[in-house]
């Protein structure tokens, strides 16, 4: 009984010890550790935006159309006199939020798929792989863009185009694992205690394969925020007036010579975005690489 | 070692932030330059669009000459063809018509002026049109312009076999007949009162010798008795003509006209920035301030034919006049002009624009919210409603930025408006829908008849008979008296008693208000600033290069 206790505990205490490893490792790369609060930072504004923001996002005012920076408009003021920095903090919550939602829905679905898959073979795994391939032959703006096209414009049918289209990667990636893990000792031993199916898979097989889908996540959130903003700047977006990111760079590119800072400061903040959440996704590989730790704690 | 990367890459990219955000600071003014940054939100362009109609056409007396033989002009679209009679676009119509003249033609005031015919007469009936021809003008294959001539193209005209996208435009047309050798007669089946105009806008004179040989089949050999003769047309690439030494109005100063297309309008002030052509058309307004600004350059921007607007379909709230009064109230037109469309607008006074035939002046809707919301408590919606507008993309100057000024001002009285847009072939398939299965409410349209008379914008948007899916009236518009006067005014040939029938009928439409009435569009072309001589026409589209000369 005490010997149990102690065995748990141990466990336990190692499981501790290596997560603070993962963190120090992510830590240890400064660009991924920076990444991670500007992140954070942005995170806090799709959810606060409208409450910091100085300017109503939608208030215009042809007289101040495509004035450039100043104390009252910091960012200036866009096509039609509205508050660039305004719509910039609210536009958050659209290409931010959209883009993570949209990704954390479509690797969730890919993640199961994959399972079912990997691990059940046979005819599920050939229905599954051939829908898969099908989808997999689009290009991923294309995809979404015939979905947009096909659902009408709007926030959900931007969530699910971005799902939908992300959706393949996460199936292929977990497929593949499971392929692997799935004849481990453990899980034969499992297997053999008699547990069920959803049980194995969910216990023993998906701990054992989630590390690669959240690294390629966080490349993917990158990767949704430019799916998003293009498609806001290809006008299948969140319809106007609503301030998503991409869309304010479209409506402002015919102003591209006589009024950049229209488009640049949108443009800023998206690259900022993009590249944090790469770099995040770099930071997460090293982090959870068992042999990149091994190797760091040899030195 | 991996840390000293980390910081130095951090560091980098902080200082490319950093020099980024200076330089579009400095771009557009940030610092220090407070005072300067004024003028660069307020268009230059106090000067109404229209004034320089007038001044270009300004000619010298003596034929001057030209310091510079050959003229490259940049054009956005390919030619489709050179067929007299198969014309159907502005542009092509501008450059054939260097080729092929007409028996009138109009002054720069609009006035219709004999041509190649020297006068004219009207039969009390309205039914015949007696034209006396110009002698000893001849066509570039050295054939004679005589009655011959007129009457072979007139037939070619109504030949049925003949494809003539514009036939129903000239009007009824009968037949010619030839009276003598300089004199033909066009007969009309009914009265078509405006017949001249319309005869000066379309009907291009092409050499018998032509028609003979191609007869209903396509011309591709384009002979007339202009100022230009044809040399060449590299498909998609360029036209090129060369000055008619013998032409009878005297000998053109350029030599050599290349028309060159380029599609992309950005790419054509690019070519004029870098002095690959001389003369540009149709670019975006966005870049006005800029060529307005190099001393280099001269800049157009003639008014055009086309009035701009948003038809309101008579359903839902939008079927009671005042709430149609009430959005022409909620929207600031000038504001629109000056701010979205860089002063390329004239704003409407009529549903016509200033410069037609039959145009009389109202008092505009005045940008006044708060007259609006009143007007649309009264008709039962002081919480306002919701609307869906459908408007073009990239057809017209700014359509998208001017849809969405328009659901910023109508979001100020509760009026919600949802943007919908399509591409052009769907666009033209919806709006001509019946009414009852049309998906939208309100649509952002443009209107721009070739001929500068109230007759073809007003029957054409205006008669009851012209509703889709029938013709094009984009407002579904239903009056019984309009539809009368508008019939009257069609076939009165008095010129004064048809202006009194149109200012009946446009005072009726216009407190109807089935458009948010918004502006006449202008164009913006520019040129090097030593091109002299430039007549700009009548519908302020065309501009003609036979009088120009570099100076």
């Amino acid at each position: 009984m005490e010997g149990k206790v102690a065995l748990l505990d141990r466990i336990r205490e190692a499981k501790r010890r290596r997560l603070k490893e993962q963190w120090n490792v992510f830590k240890s790369n400064r660009l991924a550790y920076l990444s991670l609060f500007i992140l954070l930072f942005i995170a806090l504004i799709a959810i606060i935006g409208p409450l910091i923001a100085p300017h109503d996002p939608y208030e215009f005012d042809l007289s101040k159309a495509r004035s450039p920076p100043s104390l009252e408009h910091p960012l200036g003021a866009d096509e039609l006199g509205r508050d660039i920095l305004s719509r910039i903090l609210v536009g958050a919550r659209y290409t931010f939020g959209v883009s993570i939602v949209s990704v954390m829905v479509g690797a969730s679905i890919g993640t199961l798929l994959g399972l079912i898959s990997g691990y059940k073979g046979g005819l599920w795994d050939t229905v599954i792989q051939r829908v898969n391939d099908v989808l997999l032959a689009f290009p991923t703006i294309l995809l979404a863009i015939a979905l947009v096209a096909f659902l009408g414009q709007g926030v959900h049918s931007l969530v699910i185009a971005i799902a939908v289209s992300s959706m393949p990667v996460y199936v292929r990636l977990v497929r593949a694992s499971v392929l692997q893990v799935a004849s481990e000792d453990y899980v034969v031993a499992a297997r053999m205690l008699g547990l069920s199916e959803w049980r194995i898979m969910m216990k023993h097989i998906l701990p054992n394969v989630i590390a690669p889908v959240i690294v390629q996540l966080s490349y993917h959130m990158g990767l949704a925020v430019l799916v998003a903003s293009a498609l806001g700047f290809l006008g299948l977006g969140v319809p106007p007036p609503t301030p998503e990111w991409g869309a304010m760079i479209g409506s402002g590119r015919i102003y591209l010579f006589s009024s950049p800072h229209i488009v640049f400061f949108p443009g800023l903040v998206i690259s900022v975005t993009v590249i944090a959440f790469n770099m995040v996704g770099d930071g997460l590989r090293e982090s959870l690489d068992p042999r990149v730790r091994a190797l760091l704690r040899r030195w | 070692m991996r840390h000293a990367i980390s910081r130095s890459v951090i560091v980098g990219v902080v200082i490319v932030l950093v020099l980024a955000i200076l330089g579009v600071s400095l771009l557009t003014g940030w610092f220090g330059r407070k005072v300067e940054t004024a003028p660069t939100t307020v268009p230059a362009t106090t000067q109404t669009p229209g004034t320089t109609q007038t001044t270009v056409t300004a000619e010298s007396p003596r034929t001057p000459v030209s310091t510079k033989n050959v003229l490259k002009v940049a054009i956005g679209i390919d030619l489709d063809t050179v067929d007299p009679h198969g014309q159907t676009t502005t542009v092509v119509y501008n450059v054939v018509r260097h080729i092929y003249e007409t028996l009138l033609w109009y002054d720069e005031k609009g006035n219709v002026i004999p041509w190649l015919a020297e006068r004219w007469e009207v039969s009390p009936d309205g039914l015949t049109y007696t034209f006396y021809l110009r002698k000893g003008v001849r066509f570039h294959d050295s054939s004679e312009l005589d009655a011959y001539a007129v009457k072979a193209n007139v037939d070619r005209w109504i030949d049925p076999t003949v494809r003539v996208p514009a036939r129903a435009q000239l009007g009824p047309v009968k037949g010619a007949e030839v009276v003598d050798k300089y004199t033909v007669k066009i007969v009309l089946k009914e009265p078509f009162a405006p017949f001249l105009r319309a005869l000066a806008s379309y009907l291009l004179i092409a050499s018998p010798k032509v028609i003979e040989k191609y007869g209903n089949k396509t011309i591709t050999e384009p002979v007339g008795t202009g100022p230009y003769k044809f040399v060449s047309w590299e498909k998609g690439k360029k036209v090129v003509l060369e000055a008619n030494e013998d032409y009878w109005g005297g000998k053109p100063p350029i030599k050599r006209i290349e028309w060159v297309i380029i599609p992309d309008a950005t790419t054509r002030v690019a070519a004029l920035l870098a002095g690959d052509v001389d003369f540009a058309y149709n670019l975006p307004p966005t870049e006005l301030e800029r060529i307005k600004g190099d001393a280099r350059f001269q800049v157009l921007t003639p008014v055009s034919n086309r009035v701009i607007f948003i038809a309101m379909l008579p359903k839902g709230p939008l079927a009671d006049p005042r709430v149609r009064q009430a959005l022409n109230y909620a929207v600031d037109k000038n504001a629109i002009i000056k701010n979205i469309l860089f002063g390329l607008g004239v704003e409407l006074k009529a549903p016509v624009p200033d410069h037609f035939f039959g145009f009389y002046p109202m008092k505009p809707y005045p940008y006044d919210p708060d007259k609006a919301r009143k007007l649309l408590a009264e008709a039962g919606y002081p919480q306002g409603f919701k609307v869906v507008l459908l408007h073009p993309t990239g057809r017209y100057l700014q359509d998208k930025q001017v849809a969405e000024a328009v659901q910023a001002y109508l979001s100020r009285i509760g009026v919600q408006v949802e943007l919908k847009t399509m591409d052009w072939p769907s666009f033209v398939a919806e709006i001509t829908k019946p009414l009852d299965q049309k998906t939208y409410d309100m649509v952002l349209l443009g209107w721009g008849p070739a001929v500068a008379d109230a007759h073809f914008t007003l029957y054409g948007q205006f008669h009851s008979g012209q509703a889709p899916p029938k013709g094009l009236a984009a407002a579904h518009y239903s009056n019984p008296t309009v539809d009368r006067l508008l019939e009257e005014a069609m076939r009165e040939v008095n010129e004064g008693k048809r202006r009194e029938l149109y200012r009946q009928a446009i005072e009726i439409i216009w407190n109807d208000a089935p458009w948010i009435f918004l502006y006449t569009q202008a164009w913006f072309y520019a040129g090097v600033k030593n091109l002299k001589g430039l007549m700009v026409y009548v519908d302020g589209e065309q501009i003609f290069f036979h009088k120009a000369y570099f100076g």
